[in-house]
């Protein structure tokens, strides 16, 4: 252990561990020291101004895009949500959309006059909060019904099983025409109101982009409502991130049988992790079938799964704050950037006379540029922009691997009573040229 | 730690922590581990020694879960305050429920979580002993923080216990060889086990290494009273601090003894060394063996 001695020389100013230290993430950490620099805290606080008043930016600087930030928004949640089966429990799922497809059709159901369950008396038909919280409950039950069958599979055959689930939940919402008016889809969806009478609060968030109803007073609550849906999806991932439960399901993503031999039950453990993921798409399925006000199953077909894949790659698996910023830039690049890039380049081409450029429409390319993006990101920075574990790389010895893997065997005989005679050492010597030998040759053949 | 081998059989009704009867293991048509019998009693270091591919390591799977027996029995005594001892037949459980009756295990070829840090490595070893839910987590009642502030508290001193108390944050995969080696210990104390088992603990390690790490688990012995299992096939590590040991080849029992005992078996030495190498150490050797 040629290191050793200098990592426990090094140690005493390192050994800062306390009980509550614990609780901060490595990445927090890292946040803290980027923040003793005044600029970055400057710049971090900036930013976190904008977040906090962007709908009053948007208006202010007449930017008219905060009908693509509420969706761009909707695309982190969801990212966040996949991030716990993907990144913290190393779970593959390639059909996350069918989840946020369950809340949303949930929510439809529950409150759109079309739906077959309007009946008389239902009492809390029609109330939003009520199908949200629904819509939560129905998805951590798909989420743990979907995990079930997939428990003893690993790797690649559980991603092929969570693609086939989410291939035929969209199927099932689009054939059930009784229940769901199928591509036709599911209107007037409701949406949340806080109604507190004897207070005197009543407040309602109305407006859909869709049907011509988006104006800006109207996307403003809901930009607020996904701003603090948000904040608390952070809040509760970031502890459940340094909690047992959240130490568990790391445990089976880095070594499932060491986590079994540690305690961790593997069925529920894994459960709870597929639950968990899917109730955040549940809420968000509901959110989005009230501010979209409308679901047809269209909108969470394989390629809503794949992006949200893409984000959670891309930003650095399993770290929320890597996540979050994956998912923006891919919706901003889908929402925002590709229009204003498309609208550039056609204006380049038109005045070079370049055909190519003049008439290249971004938004169809927007799956070849996934592509591209994702490939060279493996190649360059497998770990994502904000990658999970931040290791004390200072630490890691170059030898490790050499050492482990030379298996110490023991050819020779000799225990404390024995003392290696000079001729059990030859003996034990000529044994390993024997095999020396052995290997040699079979090298050569 | 007086066990002898005379007396053992007698003794062994009250001391007795866990029991395997005929305990085999089939695949296929390889039959891994033969209707091994053996005893571990409490607070001794208890050994199983054999070459390579004897079967140690299946017979290490079945008992703590990840490989289930083809046929046999294995019984845990749950409660030493009975005067009955209360056997439980823990064949064939899985291994979380193992790990919670207080068996606890390391690895061959180390299995740290890799991405993790040491006190996070270790915390998941108490898993079975903290209750936190979902639910806890995420409002993080009063109860659930007192229980991650006396968790954290008590990984660190595991990490005293084990010598790696400047290591705690750092993440496993950072840490030198034998120090990986220790936190798989300290992570198996992390679950208060009445019995470790411990695979190999010296492999890939030099002379000087194994030295150390065996002086250190006889130490931990000595200090927590653990009845320790080890596999080993390094005679020197085994024979310094064994109680008891024994000796499997094709899967079989051949031999079961005390450290001289096994020592001066001819059946062990041959097995043990191998057909061809045991000319060898027959010519050249024998005058050393014969010694002890």
């Amino acid at each position: 252990m040629r290191n050793r001695n200098a990592t426990k020389s090094r140690a005493p100013g390192a050994v800062a561990v306390s009980s509550t230290g614990l609780y901060r993430s490595r990445t927090e950490e890292a946040l803290r020291n980027i923040l003793h620099n005044p600029v970055n805290a400057v710049l971090l606080g900036l930013l976190l101004a904008v977040v906090l008043t962007y709908p009053f930016l948007d208006e202010w600087l007449n930017l008219k895009r905060i009908t693509d930030v509420i969706p761009i928004m909707m695309y982190i949640l969801l990212a966040l949500g996949l991030n716990v089966v993907v990144g913290y429990a190393g779970l593959l799922d390639l059909g996350y959309a069918a989840f946020f497809a369950i809340g949303a059709y949930t929510a439809a159901l529950l409150t759109s006059p079309q739906s077959p369950l309007n009946l008389p008396n239902m009492q809390w038909f029609g109330n939003f909060w009520f199908a949200m919280v629904m819509a939560f409950l129905v998805a951590i039950l798909a989420g743990v019904v979907l995990g079930a069958p997939t428990l003893r599979l690993r790797g690649d055959y559980l991603a092929i099983v969570t693609l086939g689930f989410g291939e035929i939940v969209p199927v099932v919402f689009r054939n059930a025409t009784d229940l769901t008016y199928g591509e036709r889809g599911l209107g007037a969806i409701g949406r949340p109101a806080i109604d507190i009478g004897f207070l005197g609060i009543n407040f309602d968030l109305g407006g859909s982009p869709v049907f011509g109803l988006g104006n800006w007073s109207t996307q403003l609550p809901w930009y607020y409502f996904f701003l603090i849906v948000g904040a608390l999806a952070i809040f509760g991932l970031r502890r459940l991130q340094n909690s047992r439960v959240g130490r568990a399901w790391m445990a089976i993503r880095e070594d499932e049988i060491a986590a079994s031999a540690m305690g961790v039950n593997l069925v529920t453990t894994k459960l709870s992790a597929f639950g968990m993921g899917a109730s955040l798409s549940g809420v968000v399925g509901a959110m989005y079938g009230g501010y979209i006000n409308f679901v047809h199953p269209s909108a969470f077909e394989f390629s809503t799964s794949v992006i949200l894949l893409c984000a959670v790659i891309l930003g650095g698996l399993g770290n929320i704050w890597g996540v979050i910023l994956g998912g923006f830039i891919i919706q901003f690049f889908d929402r925002i950037m590709a229009g204003e890039l498309t609208g550039f380049l056609n204006d380049i081409g038109t005045q070079t006379g370049n055909e190519f450029l003049a008439t290249i429409e971004l938004g169809n390319w927007r799956f070849f540029i996934f592509g591209a993006a994702l490939v060279i990101m493996m190649l360059l920075r497998p770990q994502g922009l904000l990658p999970n574990a931040r290791r004390a790389a200072e630490l890691r010895p170059e030898d490790q691997t050499i050492q482990g893997e030379v298996q110490a065997e023991a050819p020779g005989f000799a225990g404390p009573g024995i003392e290696p005679t000079p001729a059990s050492v030859q003996a034990r010597e000529s044994l390993y040229e024997v095999r020396e030998q052995d290997d040699s040759m079979q090298e050569k053949r | 730690m007086s066990t002898r081998t005379a007396n053992r059989a007698s003794q062994a009704d009250t001391d007795v922590l866990l029991e395997a009867k005929q305990l085999t293991r089939r695949f296929g048509g390889l039959v891994a581990v033969n209707a091994v019998d053996f005893h571990v009693r409490r607070g001794e270091i208890f050994s199983v020694i054999g070459p390579n591919g004897a079967g140690k390591t299946t017979l290490f799977n079945m008992l703590t879960g990840l490989v289930k027996p083809s046929s046999g029995q294995l019984l845990y005594k749950t409660s030493a305050a009975e005067a009955q001892p209360a056997f439980l037949d823990i064949t064939g459980r899985p291994p979380h429920l193992v790990t919670k009756i207080g068996i606890s295990r390391t690895f061959q070829n180390i299995r740290l979580f890799a991405n993790m840090t040491a006190v996070e490595n270790v915390l998941v070893g108490m898993h079975t002993r903290l209750r936190g839910t979902v639910v806890d987590a995420v409002f993080r009642f009063p109860w659930t923080r007192r229980e991650e502030t006396h968790a954290v508290d008590q990984a660190m001193e595991i990490f005293k216990t084990v010598g790696l108390d400047w290591a705690a944050k750092y993440s496993a995969n950072s840490l030198p060889y034998g120090d990986q080696r220790r936190l798989e210990i300290a992570r198996a104390l992390a679950s208060k086990p009445k019995l470790l088992l411990l695979d190999e603990p010296t492999a890939g390690m030099n002379p000087q290494e194994t030295a150390t790490m065996t002086r250190f688990i006889k130490e931990l012995q000595l200090q927590t009273g653990l009845t320790i299992l080890l596999i080993e096939h390094d005679m020197k590590v085994i024979m310094g601090i064994s109680d008891h040991i024994i000796v499997i080849d094709y899967g079989s029992k051949i031999a079961e003894g005390s450290p001289a005992e096994v020592r001066a078996n001819p059946r062990v030495i041959e097995a043990y060394l191998g057909k061809g190498a045991a000319e060898v150490v027959h010519v050249t050797a024998t005058p050393a063996v014969g010694e002890a």
